[in-house]
């Protein structure tokens, strides 16, 4: 109905595929004309806006977003013809498996409650490296760390009630662990957790690993330290 | 089929492994003329290199034309081929289980068809479940473009990637996403005037989600990016 329009914004695309897109009250409407690779792309992109831009409805745990495809042909006319394509969306608990081998998973402290678009392309990498891969602005972005630290041998993203901390290197990845103090209280030096035996890296190999893939993840050498008191400061 | 010498290296520049595909292919073509017209096969020899300089893929005046490189390289059909290799080879597509739906099961109804130089357009209508407004409003985002740097997780729970709206998908649509994103957000974000112009049943859709309130913890993070 011509009533529920706002705007339409007409693009053209590299071989002059034709893509409006139209908000309704209902969602989004698109009209694509162009070549049939070119369209699959789009509806690729609208399908992964469409899961990974919305927000859990479980306060308190990871949830997927599931893409539901449904597509049909409006007329089968040979001059008069239109794909429609409907994607809808549901969302789904993790498995209690995934969940159980998650364990209390650092990364879902930072993030609470996030919606993991399913069934898209991630970067490669080896199936033993678990965890969330992300940049370095992004991590110092959720603990809102203005700077990268070096304290006592640990490379360190501190915020006021969370910290992330350099914890590992395997293969070509930096891995690194988060703490977040739920009820909000500072996060000191003294109590980041995480920190391994030894140097974890040399302060003039730092420019090299700032441009190395990072992986926020669960260590488990930190889960015994979990619970004692003052940790792991040597002195000197 | 005879074969060729390939040197297998990673540093081989564009240009070498143009003049290597343009050597094999006509090796290939050649052998084709030769069995159907001699005759062609004789003119085609005279005006190319001899069987040695063939088996040398390396650049040259002679055996490869570099404006016929410049024209290959700049076309926008090369860059695409470049990007989807660079994806497919950098990306993991296992459990990309919706992106290879969609890939299989559009063609069944989308059709290939060739016109006398290439494809012909094809037209496709796609609704999407999704609504932005509300979507800005429950991350206190301040507008529509806050959408290209919000956080967004791709995966799975065990292995995840966590990275801004805007660079995953120019990480794996290298060609059209940026395209596709800057046009949704420009039709979000020319919504509200429509809105106010038309006096459409949007501007109840506003006050909703206004009052679904916002995540602190989610406007601090857009704010520090």
């Amino acid at each position: 109905m011509e009533y529920l329009l706002i705007k339409r914004q007409p693009g053209t695309l590299f071989d002059a595929t034709v893509v409006s897109i139209t908000v309704t009250e209902g969602g989004i409407t698109s009209r694509c004309n162009g070549l049939p690779y070119t369209i699959i792309e789009v509806v690729q992109v609208l399908a992964w806006i469409g899961s990974a831009l919305r927000e859990s409805t479980s306060p308190e745990r990871i949830g997927y977003a599931v893409t539901c495809l449904q597509i049909q042909q409006v007329t089968d006319d040979e001059k008069d013809y239109t794909v429609q394509v409907q994607l809808c969306f549901r969302e789904e608990d993790i498995e209690e498996a995934e969940y159980q081998a998650l364990g209390n998973s650092c990364w879902q402290k930072v993030l609470r409650n996030p919606v993991i678009a399913k069934g898209f392309p991630i970067p490669s990498r080896s199936p033993t490296l678990t965890g969330v891969e992300t940049s370095l602005k992004v991590m110092a972005s959720l603990v809102d760390a203005s700077r990268l630290a070096i304290f006592d041998r640990m490379v360190i993203l501190k915020g006021f009630n969370a910290a992330i901390t350099l914890t590992d290197h395997v293969e070509s990845f930096y891995m690194w662990h988060a703490i977040v103090h739920d009820d909000g209280r500072r996060v000191a030096y003294s109590d980041l957790r995480s920190r391994h035996e030894g140097t974890l890296i040399a302060p003039q190999e730092l420019p090299g690993a700032l441009q190395s893939r990072n992986i926020l993840a669960w260590t488990p050498k930190v889960a015994n330290n979990i619970g004692k008191g003052f940790p792991l400061i040597e002195s000197g | 089929m005879r074969e060729i010498n390939v040197p297998i290296k990673d540093e081989l520049t564009v240009v070498e492994k143009l003049c290597l595909w343009w050597n094999l292919g006509r090796d290939e073509l050649r052998q084709v003329q030769d069995k159907e017209n001699p005759f062609d096969a004789k003119v085609f020899n005279k005006n190319h290199p001899s069987e040695s300089s063939i088996e040398n893929p390396e650049p040259n005046e002679s055996l490869f034309d570099h404006s016929i490189v410049e024209f290959a390289v700049s076309t926008r059909s090369f860059r695409w081929l470049v990007a989807s290799m660079r994806r497919e080879l950098g990306l993991d597509f296992n459990c990309a289980t919706v992106f290879h739906q969609i890939r299989d099961e559009l063609p069944s109804v989308l059709r290939f068809r060739l016109g006398s130089r290439a494809l012909l357009r094809e037209s496709a209508v796609i609704f999407l479940e999704w609504n932005p407004a509300s979507f800005v409003a429950q991350q206190g985002y301040e507008g529509p473009n806050s959408i290209l740097s919000a956080l967004t997780l791709t995966g799975s729970a065990s292995q995840a990637q966590m990275t801004t709206c805007c660079e995953y998908i120019r990480q794996t649509w290298p060609i059209i996403g940026e395209d596709v994103l800057d046009c949704l957000v420009t039709a979000v974000s020319r919504g509200p005037s429509a809105t106010i112009k038309r006096k459409t049943l949007l501007t109840t859709e506003s006050s909703e989600t206004r009052s679904n309130g916002i995540s602190a913890n989610k406007k601090a993070t857009r704010d520090a990016l």
